[in-house]
Formats: C-alpha cells, structure tokens, sequence
C-alpha cells in the first residue's frame, strides 16, 4: 500500500508503475480503506490498468473488495478502437443486477402478515443451490426469446405490465444478442433456472423507507417515510456462469494470439474489433436479457403472493418498479466526446441528470440507483449528479461491500441462532435454505453501506434520496 | 487437513496439498463437493473425468469447471474421488434435496491466482471459486 496517495478527503491514486497504462483510483475514506485486507484489492486495480485501451484511469468504487480479475467495484473503460473487451472485467454473474418495486402498502398493512408473506414468498421463488422450477422451463423459441428480447418476452408472456419496461436500464433489452454462439450447455443450466434467486449474496428482500433526503425526488418514484418497496438481487443464473466460463476459454487464446500480456489469466481479453470480441459480447448480451427475464419474472411472482397474502387485487398494491440496474455488465457509452466499453465489475451505472439514455421520466433528475445494505441495516436509494459523467464514467458504488471472508464470518457464527438474531435485534424475519449462506451473509460481514454512500456524495457523483430498513428477506 | 479454505473476501478459495498430480485433483473434487454440499458418499454410478489442458492449472480448473456443470445441469453430487488411468474417477449420485444438505452455490472455477504445482514434497495447487 506504500504507493498510494491520498489526493482528495474521499479519493486515493495509485500512481502508474511497471506495466500500468494508467493510474488507478480508488474511492474510499481512510475508514473504509483500513476496514478490510485492501492490499489484494490495490493489486487488482493496477493489474486492470495493464489492459490495452484503458482511458484515463483503472477506477475502484468506496465498496470495493478482493474479487477475481477486476476487483468488486471495478469501473474501467476501453477505447472503442483501441481498447479490449474482458470477459472477466463483466464476471460470471453477467448483469447480476438490483431492482426495487415500490407499493402503496405501509408498514401497518403488511406487518400483521409478514411472517405469513416471507414464508409464501420463500415457497413461490425458489432459490438455493440447484434451484430451479420457477416457471415451466422454456425451451427452444422460447429460450431462444429470453435472450434475444430480454424483459420484454416475461411481460409478453404475463410476468410484468409494460410500464416496467420503462424503468430497467436500457429497458431490460441488451441489443446485439445472438443465440447462436452460445453453447448448449449454457442453455442447459440455465433454462430451468429463469425465475429462482440463486444463492450467495442474492436475496428478496422486504424494506420500508425510513428516511427521506430528497423529497423532491422521493416524491417523483413514489417514495415517502413508511412506505413499504421490495428488491430483488439476481442476476443470470448458470445461463451467465456458462457462458463466461466458455468464453474465458476463447479469450485465453485470444489473448495470446493478440501478443496481450497479462498480470492476472483472469483478465483474458480480446481488442474490441475482433471477431473474439464481437462473439462474446454477443453472447453476454443474451445473458444480459436472460437476467433482466429473471428479475422480471420474479417481480411478477412477487406481486402475486403479496396480492394473494393480502386478499387484494394486484393492481391495488400499486406496485411499481422504480428501476433495475446492472451490476455485472460491459457497455459502449460516450464519456468526455470518446466511444467507449465502460466494464462494471461490482459497480452500477449512474448517469447525472439529462443524459439521453435515461427513461423520460427520470431524465431530469439524474438515474436512480438502489444500493442495498445488508440484512440487518440500510439500504439506500440514490440518484446519479453530474460529477459522475467527469470522475467514475456515469458509475457508482453497487452495495455495502464486504468486510470480512466468508469463511471468517462463518467461524464468528458458529454455535449462535442467526435467524433468531436477525429477528430479535435487527427486526427481520428471514428465511434461508442454507445456514451457511446466512452466516456468511449476515450484517457484521459487510461495511456501512452508509460509509459507502457518502464517499459517493462527497465526490458529486450520487445524491442519497432515500433510506430503508430490511423487514422481510428470503435468501438462497 | 490435505486442503484449507482461503480467507478470500467475497469468495471462497482452497489450497490442496497431494503427493500426486492425480491425488491432487481428486482431493480437490472432494472439497468442492464439501464446499457445495454435505455428500453422503456410497452408493452410485463410477465416472470417469479425463485430464484436458495446457499444463497442470488449467487441467486441475477444467476438472472441476466439468464437475460443477454436472452438479448443476445434470444435478449429479459427486464422491469417492481417486485416480483412475488417464484422469480421475468418481462416484455419482442423484443431487436430493432432502439427503445432500445444501451448503454453499458456487457460480465457477476461476482463474485467478489459480495454480498447481510440483514442490518438494509432492503437489499444491491454489483454486478459487466464484461464489
């Protein structure tokens, strides 16, 4: 850690060295920094630095930690000419992502039936290890649909309401998809799987807002102090994995017949305009849409228990999407007059306000971002500033990020009731299929997300617009 | 212990020790089953997994990357890993629910910082899994 610099109260720089092409930087308070082993982490920034093309610099968010290849929280963008694209700078989970649901309910509606709603909610979503069966599994044009038409096929086969479209990234269409160069094992594994949560750090959770910063834009998503939204984390199951794990494979070779040195093979790549490239990316993007039907899908089911539970009508909980991003996901954006592949490794978009990709509805406030706590304390909603198109590429922080192993967080738990805690001192009901999974999930694993958002605000990127506080949560 | 889980941050990793190329893969196939689930080892149908790749790395992450699939896809829950000529063998059994107790899901065999190497006194290697 000698080497870094502390330029800014929330920004640290790693200046270039051996084979770095850039500097790298990092987002974080002297706090956040010391409070995990970062070394690993620094060495991940400046081994992206290393790739062909990386503009201005190889970019860390306040939540970042140890991953594979990119760090978690990576942000680093490609020149379209003369960058790369890396199948592990996007990861296995591609577009892993967030989305959260806003209702009309409030805390005293739901709260005589939630433990009854966790429980139906955790029999209608499976999740867990080798789940599957969420939705009769769609096999050829059907498969083929999910990938290349993305959200749009769930809400054309009764999963959503066409508003919902209006508010994913991108409209939960990742263009440019092609089926064809995907392996059939890919399908394999992932076509059961549309519509089941998965495991490790994926959940649904239950929250209600418990603070408002910005009631001009709470107003406009529907938010105020008690209202109660939900939030699904997934992303594209073993459809994803596969598909990463086949291209890694390709991008090994083309890495070599490229002559691109690399400090890490996980950071295998190909120059964009190659023909390496261009099938991957054509295979990411059915992954991409493969996530956005899950997440789709599982909203759909989600209003339904919540409906069912409640003995209303669907429409009469007024649930509403207030936006879903991508966490895992590479992107040809314009930054600075430049075309660009901007990667997000762990990282969320958040462009500021009036940017053109942006749903109409949302253009002049700047893109909404959820970035989810843990289970026991806050999340937050945020909304992309202008500072984000000049310091991060239009991106922000995507969670609370981990502070401790998951193998140590499960030597800290041993012995000790986690369900039971979570209820008793952080107010949650919680059901899970793994016991390990919570211990290694549970809040004391994770840094305050609310550390990690101020970094962000601090630096002009996002704005906090609202906070919440987990009720309910099912985990894989 | 023939293999230790690593304090990796978001993941998990294990280093495997071996006094064989061949036992080091099999000791490897044994903690990424105990990693996924609690086996009850016995009964089930012997399969064989060939040795692919360049170097020893890459054929110890082809190995298990070809396990998780079938763990995934084909719901199979592998034991009793040994060397067998020309690559290892291991008994396969059904993946159910109510017998395989559900630990950890792992996404993938990463390549990062993955190794596997002849040192002295036999095999290690260095594997972390996506979780």
């Amino acid at each position: 850690m000698s080497d870094l610099k502390r330029i800014k109260p929330w920004l640290y720089e790693i200046p270039k060295s051996g084979g770095m092409r850039v500097p790298g930087r990092i987002y974080a308070t002297p706090a956040l920094m010391e409070s995990q082993k970062a070394d690993e982490c620094i060495q991940q920034v400046r081994n992206v630095a290393h790739l062909p093309g990386i503009v201005d610099y190889s970019l860390a968010m306040p939540d970042f930690h140890w991953g594979y290849g990119f760090p978690i929280g990576g942000v680093a963008a490609f020149d379209a000419d003369e960058g790369v694209v890396s199948p592990g700078g996007v990861g296995y989970d591609i577009n892993c992502g967030i989305r959260i649901v806003r209702t009309d309910l409030d805390r005293a509606a739901i709260q005589p039936r939630l433990r009854e709603i966790v429980k139906n909610l955790f029999h209608a979503i499976p999740a867990g290890v080798g789940s599957d069966g969420a939705i009769p599994t769609p096999k050829g044009e059907d498969a083929r649909a999910i990938v290349t038409q993305g959200a749009r096929w769930a809400v054309e086969h009764g999963y959503g309401t066409p508003d919902d479209l209006l508010h994913i990234e991108d409209g939960g269409l990742y263009p440019g998809a092609d089926p064809d160069v995907v392996s059939a094992r890919a399908f394999a594994r992932g076509m059961p799987q549309v519509g089941t949560l998965g495991s490790g750090n994926h959940f649904l959770e239950i929250q209600v807002v418990d603070a408002v910063y910005r009631k001009d834009v709470a107003d406009h998503f529907g938010l105020k102090e008690g209202t109660v939204c939900f939030s699904i984390h997934s992303g594209s199951r073993g459809f994803g994995y596969q598909v990463c794990d086949d291209f890694l494979k390709s991008m090994m070779q083309a890495s070599k017949n490229y002559g691109i040195e690399l400090p890490d093979r996980q950071l295998c790549c190909a120059p964009l305009s190659s023909p390496e490239a261009k099938r991957y990316l054509a295979a990411m993007a059915c992954a991409a849409n493969f996530a956005w039907v899950n997440r789709q899908v599982m909203t759909a089911l989600t209003r339904r228990v919540l409906a069912q539970t409640l003995a209303v009508s669907e429409e009469s909980l007024g649930a509403r999407l207030v936006y879903d991003v991508c966490h895992n996901i590479a992107k040809f954006e314009e930054h600075g007059g430049r075309k660009v592949c901007v990667h997000r490794k762990g990282a969320t978009r958040a462009f500021g306000p009036g940017h053109p990709l942006l749903p109409e509805a949302y253009r002049s406030l700047g893109q909404p971002t959820f970035i989810p706590g843990d289970m026991g304390r806050a999340s937050f909603l945020l909304v992309g500033k202008e500072g984000s198109m000049r310091e991060t590429f239009g991106s922000t922080c995507h969670g609370a990020g981990r502070a401790h192993s998951r193998t140590a967080m499960k030597r800290m738990m041993q012995g000790r009731n986690l369900f039971k805690m979570l209820e008793e001192e952080r107010g949650v009901i919680v059901m899970a299929h793994g016991r390990d999974s919570v211990a290694e999930e549970m809040p004391e694993a994770y840094k305050d997300a609310s550390l990690v958002v101020d970094v962000m605000e601090q630096a002009g990127v996002t704005d906090t617009v609202a906070r919440l506080r987990p009720i309910g949560c099912i985990k894989g | 212990m023939p293999y230790q889980l690593i304090d990796h941050t978001g993941d998990i990793g294990i280093d495997v020790s071996a006094p064989t190329l061949e036992a080091l893969f099999a000791e490897a196939g044994r903690a990424l089953f105990e990693i996924l689930v609690e086996a009850s080892p016995g009964a089930g149908t012997p399969e064989e997994f060939p040795v692919l790749g360049a170097d020893p790395p890459e054929e110890l992450r082809e190995f298990l990357a070809e396990l998780l699939y079938r763990f995934s896809a084909e719901r199979k829950v592998y034991g009793e890993f040994a060397p067998a000529p020309g690559g290892i063998r291991a008994v396969a059994e059904p993946f159910d629910p109510a017998r395989h107790a559900v630990r950890t899901e792992l996404k993938a065999v990463t390549w990062h910082q993955l190794d596997a190497r002849r040192e002295k006194d036999g095999w290690i290697a260095r594997v972390i899994f996506d979780v």
